[in-house]
């Protein structure tokens, strides 16, 4: 028993110590976040403020328009994530359900695109957005991100386990298919709706490339956008100022973390899905 | 089962593939059509010109060694990040009692969530070589400091060491969730053999994470061949070009000198290699995989 103990000790103190890292860089932004400009330039760099300040988020906020990069932020998320929700269950609902020509092919050509991310063709997509005088819109940003074919892919794998008879039965009472989808798809599939979402509106939240190439001035800047603008790089600002300005950021996605997070981890666990 | 394709499917799969072919397939067609053509944005005109963006990006050393770049960043991180999330995974699976393992769990999976942004941010403000606290750390160790991101060497590194921390955790649960697949009678019958823990992850718990193991290489690979916002945010490409990747090259091609045709050819080049790379590694992968 007592090697056992051991074991058990070693694994807490190996635990102990990534967890200490995993929160080390956490934990010394906020420390530096309330830290006086001064002691920005301190050598060696101290862990603590020696003089605690609030200043830090009073100037970022009223530098940069923080509510508005917060709207920006939240529109795109929450438009992205319901047509993302609706598409995704209902294209899921098809393909897992209906039988028709060509189901497979066409299944595996939507599949496809997964190593077609907009990361890689984000060229011409930009160009397809302006061709639709969508550059510097809403529309630009959320339209090219509207459907997930993963969110298809995780949504479809549910809905398949929910029983045929469910469905035989409804449609025996003459239910269509759009009353199928609302009465029988949508309340059979929750727990993977409600994951889907959490899962699609943080990574809405968190995108950059996409945001940054297709906002062209900053009354449409996401959090993201607004904040790498503010940080600068080849001028950088103060890091006390940059640190209280990420953590505007991450603020956010880090309560819904604490809320939803046995949600969040599922939906990764179901699908394999990246942020 | 009809044959014929019923009316409600036609009217979900219509628009469905009209998106696709708007903003998936167009574009990598698109891509194709601009390569082909010396498109610049402040231009008018695009004359074709047959393959010369791409002789010219394949003798173009900066597009060469962004691609070098890119595979040091993702045949680097990917093994790093794996190897810490199936290290994790295989230590919380000893734990005993639900709570503690959910809160490593939590704990490790934080810095996923948060964006790439803000850590990148934090990262580069640890890292700053005379402000920084890494450098004071070292040096409670007695380590000398380290140059870090404004070293030429040491930059690469830096950001793979920051993406390593950063996604362990999504891993991690990957390789959890299949460790809970692995059903308990398969414990009890080692057991009785007289296997030891070590013996139970060798001969029972690994061969059974393959599948999780193969999921993970190619949504690694795949998520690191398109790397962005932290060489963007963290060196912009620097110092001299040792952390320009592919996809910060194209947004500079595209966006700063306009060239779209150029970008595109890169951006083409580039897909074909996640392409190329996707299909080798399920065709390795599929071979070894284990059911029970």
């Amino acid at each position: 028993m007592a090697n056992k103990s051991k074991t058990q000790v070693a694994l807490y103190i190996l635990l102990g110590l990534m967890t200490l890292i995993t929160l080390f860089p956490f934990l010394y932004a906020v420390l530096t976040a309330f830290k006086p400009l001064q002691e920005m330039s301190f050598i060696p760099p101290r862990f603590f403020p020696e003089h605690f300040t609030t200043y830090n988020f009073k100037y970022v906020w009223s530098k940069i328009p923080i509510p508005l990069y917060l709207f920006n932020s939240l529109v795109i998320a929450v438009a992205v994530t319901s047509s993302v929700i609706f598409t995704s269950s209902i294209v899921g609902f098809v393909f897992a359900k209906y039988g028709f020509r060509f189901k497979e092919p066409l299944f595996m050509l939507l599949l496809s695109t997964m190593m077609l991310p907009i990361q890689v063709i984000f060229v011409p997509t930009y160009l397809v957005v302006s061709a639709f005088h969508m550059g510097n819109s809403y529309w630009g940003i959320i339209l090219p991100n509207a459907i997930n074919i993963f969110g298809i892919f995780y949504m479809r794998e549910f809905i398949i386990q929910i029983p045929q008879d469910l469905f035989d039965a409804a449609r025996l009472d003459g239910c269509s298919d759009l009353k199928l989808y609302f009465h029988i798809v949508v309340p059979n599939s929750v727990p993977a709706i409600v994951s889907l979402s959490i899962f699609q509106f943080i990574w809405t939240w968190n995108d950059f490339l996409w945001p940054l190439i297709v906002a062209q001035s900053n009354k449409l800047f996401t959090m993201p956008v607004g904040i790498s603008a503010f940080a600068g790089f080849y001028a950088p600002k103060p890091n006390n100022y940059v640190m209280s300005a990420a953590i505007f950021e991450m603020v956010p996605v880090i309560i819904a973390y604490f809320i939803f997070q046995r949600h969040i981890i599922r939906g990764v666990t179901l699908s394999g899905m990246k942020f | 089962m009809k044959q014929h394709v019923p009316r409600f499917v036609l009217c979900i799969l219509i628009p469905t593939f009209v998106w696709f072919a708007i903003f998936r397939f167009g574009p990598l067609l698109y891509a194709l059509f601009l390569s082909l053509h010396k498109w610049s944005y402040w231009d008018n005109v695009h004359p074709f010109v047959g393959f010369r963006n791409y002789i010219s990006i394949l003798h173009d050393n900066l597009f060469l060694h962004s691609l070098l770049n890119t595979f040091y960043f993702a045949f680097t991180v990917t093994p790093l990040q794996i190897f810490i999330g199936l290290l994790s995974a295989l230590l919380l699976d000893e734990l005993i009692g639900k709570i503690r393992k959910g809160f490593f769990r939590s704990v490790f999976f934080l810095p996923v969530v948060v964006s790439g942004v803000g850590v990148s941010l934090i990262w580069r403000w640890l890292y700053d070589p005379t402000f920084g606290y890494l450098n004071e750390i070292l040096s409670f160790f007695s380590l000398p400091p380290q140059g870090w991101l404004r070293s030429y060497s040491q930059a690469m590194p830096s950001i793979i060491i920051m993406s390593a921390w950063k996604n362990f955790g999504f891993y991690m649960v990957i390789f959890l969730t299949a460790l809970q697949g692995i059903p308990e009678s398969l414990y009890g019958a080692a057991k009785i053999d007289g296997a030891n823990r070590i013996q139970l992850i060798k001969y029972i718990k690994l061969p059974l994470l393959i599948p999780a193991f193969t999921v993970s290489v190619v949504i690694s690979l795949i998520g690191a061949l398109q790397v962005f916002a932290e060489p963007y945010l963290m060196t912009n490409g620097g110092p001299g070009y040792a952390t320009t990747v592919t996809v910060l090259l194209i947004q500079n091609t595209a966006f700063t000198e306009g060239n779209m045709g150029r970008a595109s050819a890169m951006s083409f080049v580039l897909f074909l290699i996640i392409f190329i790379i996707t299909l080798i590694e399920i065709k390795l992968f599929r071979k070894r995989e284990v059911s029970y």
